[in-house]
């Protein structure tokens, strides 16, 4: 891949700051967005996939402080990253990234607008702040943008209330808002999981036509593995905080080498599966707290690989498998036949 | 919406009606009457008064007559816009209030604007600088506004006012103003006096209004719109503004009415100890002496005011909040 990533995570940790104490919530993160690329960050339940992403905008609140590690952020691909981590959470720099080159959808559509404001005046909003557009020449942008994500009837929808909107014409509102300035990347937070099934699919649908006109990159944050098949062109495992394995989908679908990754797939429900009749494997135990953070690797209490005196006393490095193949653990399926170095 | 508006038209007539019963009956309610008190007073002074004369005095006031014919007669008039006749100051009610109403009216708007002047900046510092050493100091500022009674409190400023400013703190005009007619320095003498009774009758008021917008901006401060917008790049204080604050007005909004109200049942008390020239001390005087068209009216007019505070919070409100104005998703 020759294309310089448009976002590149280095290191970033992020921790819970209790008085003068830290506890780790996200250690190490690398993580490479390419342009037009869709990235799956895929993880249990508190793993620290919203951490990461609030973190990238520096909206993180004041107890939670990133404490190592750099957010480079390339969006005109220029070579010149600037470092989001190093910038002031409320200074100019990082509200002119906000909303116009880097912007943001959350879980749940139902909060994300203020109702007492039309939907129209707020997405008009951040037009107008980016781009010294008049009020009118926004207005008509935002109608053109509502009936993109499919809003019927956006000439009256502009003016109204999101109380009278569903959740899921709500969640495309959000996508419109989101894509009002052309941002080079888009993080999308869950942005299925508070709908109903239906409405799950047709909100992803938007999202993969909006990706392809605009080609936007996105990073697409969700626990369910069968929707990152359907939206990604890549993969990044999380687990208590760590990238464990990252890849192209192929890569991980196909061929996951982490332990971790491997019991995760097991247990998505497939076709076939319902047919052989055969029982979805849960992964045994449960993620330990932040505060109980296993010594070595985080995964090595429920891990079937696990090898004492090493995986219980060693955080395992990160091993490259292919161009794009990363994965941190010691345990090695196929040993190191087709390594590969670049 | 307008349907909505008939709605709380009608409610207000219902409410005043009701008040005007319940108002009527409570005063009849003390044992005796205006002609018991008026003659225990009398003979107090060496008058002698014969059985007959009570009798004709009962009768030529209406007395002698059944409760309920008395009330009809003076809802009767009322809406005819007659408030009836005051026995203790021997003219029409109408005449007795028109000189003390509107200083009731200037104190109890001018409280209003006070409260909400403080209440809602000091709030918004409090939510925003939470347990700042400002917060903590409003908060413990707030907690000796709402304990201290009001009545200490008008004494306190009243020595205080009297201690820095010098002679004339109690009422609301200095001496040479007070009978003289209407004229800006005798305005500007108001605004002198005026804030001893506005901060008496006003702190408790804004200390909890202060405390309700406070928790109410830090409940919305969290909320997913502000962090949207936030991650939209708008400015911390542009946001705070038009998003979080505008919520956190509408409880401030709906007990607008409430405060109204809180403010009205607490100035006749201070009215008296400031001795105002307002209808403070004079609704407890019509009350003592049972002279029942006076209170009446009074009371009356009171709730009125608050039944009218109260439905313009509802206007406010409609016009504030979308989610009232314009129904769900249908
Ligand atoms: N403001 C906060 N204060 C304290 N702990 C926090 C805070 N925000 C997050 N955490 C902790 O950080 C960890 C990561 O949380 P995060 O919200 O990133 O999880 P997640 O992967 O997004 O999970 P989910 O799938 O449930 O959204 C969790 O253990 C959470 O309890
Ligand atoms: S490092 Fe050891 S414990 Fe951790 S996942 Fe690999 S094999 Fe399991
Ligand atoms: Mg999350």
């Amino acid at each position: 891949m020759n294309v310089k990533p448009i976002l590149s995570l280095k290191e970033l940790s992020v921790s819970l700051k209790i008085d003068d104490n830290y506890v780790s919530v996200t250690e190490d993160v690398n993580l490479d967005i390419h342009p037009g690329r869709v990235m799956a960050l895929v993880g249990e339940s508190g793993c620290g996939k919203s951490v990461t992403a609030s973190a990238l905008l520096r909206l993180l609140p004041k107890e939670l402080v990133i404490v190592n590690g750099e957010i480079l952020f390339d969006a005109q691909n220029s070579g010149t990253p600037i470092d989001i981590a190093s910038l002031s959470p409320k200074g100019r720099e990082i509200r002119n990234i906000r909303g116009n080159e880097i912007a943001m959808i959350f879980q749940e559509p139902m909060s994300s607008f203020s109702p007492l404001h039309t939907i129209g005046n707020q997405i008009e909003e951040v037009i107008r702040l980016h781009k010294n557009s008049s009020t009118n020449d926004a207005r008509s942008i935002v109608v053109g943008l509502l009936k993109k994500v499919g809003i019927g009837n956006p000439e009256k929808a502009v003016d109204r209330y999101p109380h009278t909107f569903s959740g899921g014409m709500r969640q495309r509102a959000m996508i419109a808002r989101a894509l009002s300035c052309d941002p080079a990347l888009l993080i999308a937070d869950e942005p299925t999981t508070a709908l109903d099934v239906t409405i799950q699919a047709q909100i992803l649908n938007v999202m993969k036509e909006m990706q392809s006109e605009y080609g936007t990159a996105i990073l697409f944050i969700t626990h369910n593995l069968g929707v990152v098949a359907q939206m990604a062109h890549d993969v990044a495992i999380m687990y208590m905080g760590r990238i464990i394995e990252r890849g192209s989908v192929t890569e991980i679908m196909k061929n996951p080498q982490h332990p971790y990754t491997i019991n995760l797939l097991r247990a998505v429900p497939r076709l076939g599966d319902l047919e052989a009749q055969k029982r979805l494997e849960p992964i045994k135990g449960s993620v330990p707290s932040l505060f109980e953070r296993p010594d070595g690797c985080a995964f090595s209490p429920r891990c079937e690989k696990s090898m004492t005196g090493q995986c219980d006393r060693q955080i395992p490095p990160q091993r490259q498998l292919s161009e794009t193949h990363f994965v941190s653990c010691f345990w090695n399926s196929q040993k190191p036949t087709e390594d590969y170095v670049s | 919406m307008l349907h909505l508006l008939l709605r709380r038209i009608a409610a207000s007539i219902v409410t005043l009606t009701l008040i005007s019963v319940v108002a009527f009956f409570l005063i009849e309610l003390p044992p005796g009457d205006f002609v018991d008190s008026y003659v225990s007073k009398k003979t107090q002074g060496g008058d002698i008064i014969t059985q007959e004369e009570i009798s004709e005095m009962r009768s030529r006031l209406g007395l002698d007559r059944p409760v309920y014919v008395r009330y009809f007669k003076w809802v009767g008039n009322l809406v005819r816009g007659d408030f009836g006749f005051s026995w203790e100051y021997r003219r029409p009610v109408s005449d007795v209030l028109a000189e003390r109403l509107p200083l009731t009216f200037i104190l109890a708007f001018t409280t209003l604007i006070f409260t909400y002047m403080i209440a809602v900046p000091m709030g918004i510092f409090s939510a925003v600088r939470q347990y700042s050493l400002g917060d903590h100091a409003i908060t413990i500022l707030g907690y000796v506004g709402l304990a201290l009674p009001q009545f200490v409190f008008a004494l306190i400023l009243m020595y205080l006012g009297h201690l820095w400013f010098g002679a004339s703190v109690g009422g609301l005009f200095s001496p040479e103003f007070e009978d003289a007619p209407w004229s800006v320095a005798k305005g500007l003498d108001m605004l002198a006096h005026i804030w001893i009774p506005v901060i008496v009758l006003g702190t408790a008021g804004t200390a909890f209004q202060l405390r309700t917008m406070r928790a109410v901006l830090l409940d919305e401060l969290n909320k997913m719109y502000v962090i949207a917008a936030r991650a939209s790049g708008l400015s911390e204080f542009r946001l705070l503004m038009k998003y979080p604050v505008r919520m956190a007005l509408n409880p401030i909004i709906a007990t607008l009415g409430w405060e109204l109200s809180h403010i009205i049942s607490g100035a006749p008390i201070v009215g008296l100890v400031l001795s105002l020239p307002d209808t403070g001390p004079l609704f407890i005087n019509s009350l003592l002496n049972q002279d029942m068209y006076l209170a009446g009216t009074m009371i009356l007019i009171y709730c009125a005011l608050v039944v009218i505070g109260t439905f313009l919070s509802d206007i406010l409100l409609m016009i504030m909040d979308p989610r009232i104005r314009i129904g769900g998703v249908s």
